[in-house]
Formats: C-alpha cells, structure tokens, sequence
C-alpha cells in the first residue's frame, strides 16, 4: 500500500525528502505570495528564485563563511557564520531581489535614500549615460551590496519579503529572513539581476534552527556534537572481549530476574 | 462619520487592548479545537496588569535554581515595568479521567476502568502537573494548546506557550478543578520577546558566559570537549588553553550532594511559599466575584 512517512532523521534519509519536498511546496507557496505584495506604482520589481538539494545548500553555507572573512565586517563575521549553519540545517532557500533598486530608480523625488527633494543622491553617486544609471562596471563595487539603492524599491522588497513570511507562518514552516544569506546567494548568481537580495531559509524541523542561537554556534551544533560522538565513541571501541565467550551476569531487573 | 487621529500613544494603547481582542479569538479556536476524544472540558482564563504579580513574583521566589522559570518571570517583571504587560490566557483541563471508553492501553493499563480506579486511588501533584492523567486527554490538551498557538500566530502577535507560567498558575489556584494548564503569552507587543529574551540577552555578558554557560555547555556535551578516550579516563577541554593547563578535568558519574539536595527541596520550597501567593489570587477572584454581583 502506498504510503508516504516522514522522519527528522536522520537528515537527507528518503522519510526526510519526503518533509524537505512539502517545504520546497511551502517556498514555491512563499515565491508566489512575495509576488501578490503590495508594491509602489503597481510596478514589478521582484524577482525570486529557490534553491534546494544538500550540496546546493552546502555552496551557499561556505560562501557565507567565507564572506564572514573576506568582507572584513568584524561585528558581523559571527552572524555570517552561525547562519551558515542554519542554512546547513535548512530545506530549501527562497531568495527574493529587488532588480530596479540599482537600475531604475522610482524617480519620485520622496527623499527615503537622502531625505532631499530629488534623486540626486541615487544618480550623482552612480556612473551615468545618457541620464540613466550604468552598471555596466561591475568593478566599482566595494562592499556586500552595491548602494546607493532606491529607497522606493528596497521598501518593495520589504513588503515582498512580509507576504512570504506570513506565507510561511500560515504553513507553519519555519523560516526567517536573512540579509547574510541573501548576500551570498547574490554573489553566486541566485537573483543575478538584483542587487539587494533576502535569502529566506525554510525548515521542516521540530526545534526551530533560527532562534535560540548560541555564540560559537559555528563550532558548537548538532552536526559537530554528532561527528564529536562519531569520533570518540570509536576510540573507545578500541578494546572489546569476544562477546561469544565471555558473557557477564546482571543485576536482577524486576520479578523476572536477571539472565544468570 | 466622526472624524479621528490617534496619535503614536493612542495607538499604542488601542494596539494593547486589540490583544485582549486577539485572546478572545484564540478562546474561539480552543472551543473550536478537533479533539481526539472530545470529552476534555477545557478552561480558560485571561490575566493581565497587575493581576499578574503573583505568577511574577512566584516565578522569581522559585526560579533561583530553575533557569527557565527564572527567564519567563524575569522577561513578565521587564514587560509589565515597561507597562506593556502580556495578556496572559490560561489553559486548562482536568485531565485525571478517561471519559472515552477507548481502552487504547497509552496509560499503561489494559482497561479505562482498571486506570480510573487507580487514577482515584492515586492523585498527586509532580513539579508541573497533577496526575496521573489519561493518555488520550493529554493528547487533546496537545491539540489544543496547539490551535491555540496557531491562533495566535494568525494575529501575529509575539506569543509562547509555557509550562513555567500554567504550572504556577496550577498552584496559585487561578483556574479551580483542573490538573493541568498551559499559559499562552500574548504580547508584549516587540519582536522576539520570549524567544531570542532581549532581556536575557542584556545581562549575558562576557563573564556569564565563560562561567556559566560554558559551563553547562561542558557538563551537556562532554563528548565534544572531550580529548583522545583511549586511555579510558579521557580529560575535557575545560579551559580555553587546556593543553596549557597545569591539571585537567574529567567527567565522572557521581552523586553530587548539593544538587540532590536542592531538588528534594525544590517541591517543598513551592509548597511553603504557595501559600502567601494563594492569599493574593484568592483576593483577586473574591474582587471578580463582586464586581460581578455588582453589576
């Protein structure tokens, strides 16, 4: 008889695909509710893109570490670190950009990047052709996202990335947003037309993995703490009667009494 | 239609009594709640402001020793002083009696009536809950303490359930004939208040968490700081640089006099200070009860 089971564990196990294929349906539902939000003129601006599979998963978690180093931001190489393993621990990553934060400004003049009354501060910080933004020289940028943004736009993609959430929290999947996972998946193409991108890992899993974190979480969670019994258990191995022959009595447990 | 503002004050306080609104509506879904048996009587009670007291007070009197009872009191004191108090919604049930004829055997006993006698025979109190209970009606208070926390999600409000807060609410008397309760949390109104404990997070300074909580974290996983076991008395890396250390520690399975000690004197503790506390939540009802001959 045809029957579907799950089971936590152990992870990527056939009962565990079985969970992380109904969340990839979770972050397929997310996807299309971040395109329903609300945005600013009734213009699309967002796009999303979802990412599973163990290996998949393990590129953008040591992406992360490496950005933890390679951006310099002390304050912020723990959190990049630590959330790398949330993402080791999660089943599938929605990624949701804004593509005209950089490109194509609003061109509202309503002062959310400068709080001045023109777009001034987007365009005069930005190489420019023909009074539009170029972007053709990738090369200018320095830091994790290549600012100044839209403010207009950045706030759509807010709004988009709520509608997931509260997608995600009417499936009663776990999932939280994360600037650090966004930004990796951005430099490994997810969203390639995006600057600003929200990576939104998604989990199936009976302890939340994106809250009650605790510090060194990079060298202390529950992969290291199984590999850690792995490898000491077998030492402890290294000596053992031949159980054939040599067999010991046990204290009495209950009325049935003891087997010698 | 009248006209209105409300200011950022005045919205505040609107927002405050729309979770009281937002109890009302996870009562809804608890009376609406699909139950295995549908033979729980479930009970449910709101408090807030400073009717909340007692259940703070107590939570601090006993949570010297019990982390968790110490956090969720600590986290009721920071919001009720900042007067954003949790509207608190009580869930009980008295879960003592098979009701349903399933003799399904959960409990350990091969009929319904073989486990209501000893039940009745049996009753008792552990550190959380009375007992003993039949299987199938915690599986109902699962369920229900589950929808309601998916209502409250709906209304995305900060909530948590807790055992710590439904237990001191068992024994402080705020719900009557029940053994069991759960205390759902709604509000205050912040991100992450009983999950991340921003108050929690301010006093986790560089000392406690060298101390104590490495500490823990060393005592819960000795096999992740534990050195090469070959030699049968494997050393734990309890210091930063332990290869460095003039002595090491290991881990043994020992009686520890102090600890034992300390929970055997636990559920005594509670006992003795209940009392004062019960005081305050009999005046609170006795105040209900008038008011409500009152109207």
């Amino acid at each position: 008889m045809p029957s579907i089971h799950v089971n936590e564990w152990p992870p990527y196990a056939p009962s565990n695909q079985n969970s992380k294929e109904c969340s990839l349906i979770a972050a397929k539902l997310m996807m299309n509710a971040a395109q329903t939000a609300p945005v600013t003129g009734g213009v699309d601006n967002v796009e999303g893109e979802i990412v599973y599979g163990h290996d998949e998963l393990d590129d953008i978690a040591r992406k992360m570490e490496e950005l933890a180093y390679s951006l310099g931001n002390k304050k912020k190489e723990d959190q990049f670190k630590y959330e790398a393993v949330m993402v080791r621990e999660s089943d599938a990553i929605l990624f949701l950009g804004n593509y005209r934060a950089k490109e194509t400004p609003f061109d509202l003049n309503c002062g959310v990047c400068s709080g001045t009354l023109d777009c001034s501060h987007v365009y005069k910080r930005r190489r420019v052709a023909a009074g539009q933004v170029d972007i053709t020289d990738r090369s200018l940028c320095t830091t994790a996202i290549d600012g100044p943004l839209c403010g207009v736009r950045v706030g759509d993609l807010g709004f988009s990335v709520g509608s997931a959430l509260w997608m995600a929290r009417t499936l009663l999947v776990d999932c939280r947003p994360f600037l650090t996972v966004g930004i990796a998946g951005q430099k490994m193409g997810y969203c390639r037309n995006s600057e600003i991108v929200v990576g939104l890992p998604i989990a199936t899993i009976a302890k939340n993995p994106y809250v009650d974190i605790h510090h060194d979480y990079h060298v202390i969670n529950m992969e290291k703490m199984i590999d850690a019994v792995r490898k000491t258990y077998v030492i402890a191995r290294q000596a053992g009667p031949d159980y054939r022959l040599r067999r010991l009595s046990r204290e009495p447990s209950g009325e049935e009494g003891g087997d010698e | 239609m009248s006209k209105m503002f409300a200011g950022p004050e005045d919205t505040d306080k609107m927002a405050y009594k729309g979770v009281l609104d937002v109890a009302n509506h996870v009562i809804h879904a608890i009376k609406h709640a699909p139950q295995v048996t549908s033979r729980i009587d479930v009970k449910t009670a709101i408090v807030t402001g400073d009717d909340l007291l007692p259940i703070i007070e107590f939570l601090e009197a006993v949570g010297e020793e019990e982390l968790v009872l110490w956090m969720d009191g600590m986290s009721y004191r920071k919001a009720h002083e900042e007067g954003n108090p949790p509207v608190l919604l009580l869930i009980g049930a008295d879960l003592t009696t098979s009701k349903s004829g399933w003799d399904c055997g959960a409990c350990g006993f091969a009929t319904c009536a073989e486990f209501n006698k000893y039940s009745k025979l049996n009753r008792g109190m552990g550190l959380s809950s009375g007992g003993p209970s039949c299987m199938l009606n915690v599986l109902d208070m699962g369920i229900v303490g589950d929808y309601a926390c998916a209502a409250a999600s709906k209304y995305d409000i900060e909530n948590r359930i807790h055992v710590s807060i439904g237990l001191s609410a068992l024994y402080l008397n705020y719900l009557e004939n029940v053994s069991y309760i759960l205390g759902l949390s709604l509000g205050p109104l912040k991100e992450f208040w009983y999950y991340n404990r921003p108050v929690f997070t301010e006093r986790w300074t560089k000392e406690w968490n060298d101390t104590w909580w490495m500490d823990l974290q060393r005592t819960l996983f000795p096999l992740m700081f534990q050195t090469f076991s070959g030699n049968a008395h494997p050393p734990i890396k309890t210091y930063d640089k332990w290869w460095d250390a003039e002595t090491q520690d290991f881990v043994g399975v020992t009686p520890i006099p102090e600890i034992n000690e300390a929970k055997d004197n636990l559920l005594p503790k509670i006992l003795t200070i209940v009392p004062q506390f019960r005081e305050r939540v009999d005046a609170i009802k006795a105040r209900n009860k008038a008011e409500k001959e009152a109207q």
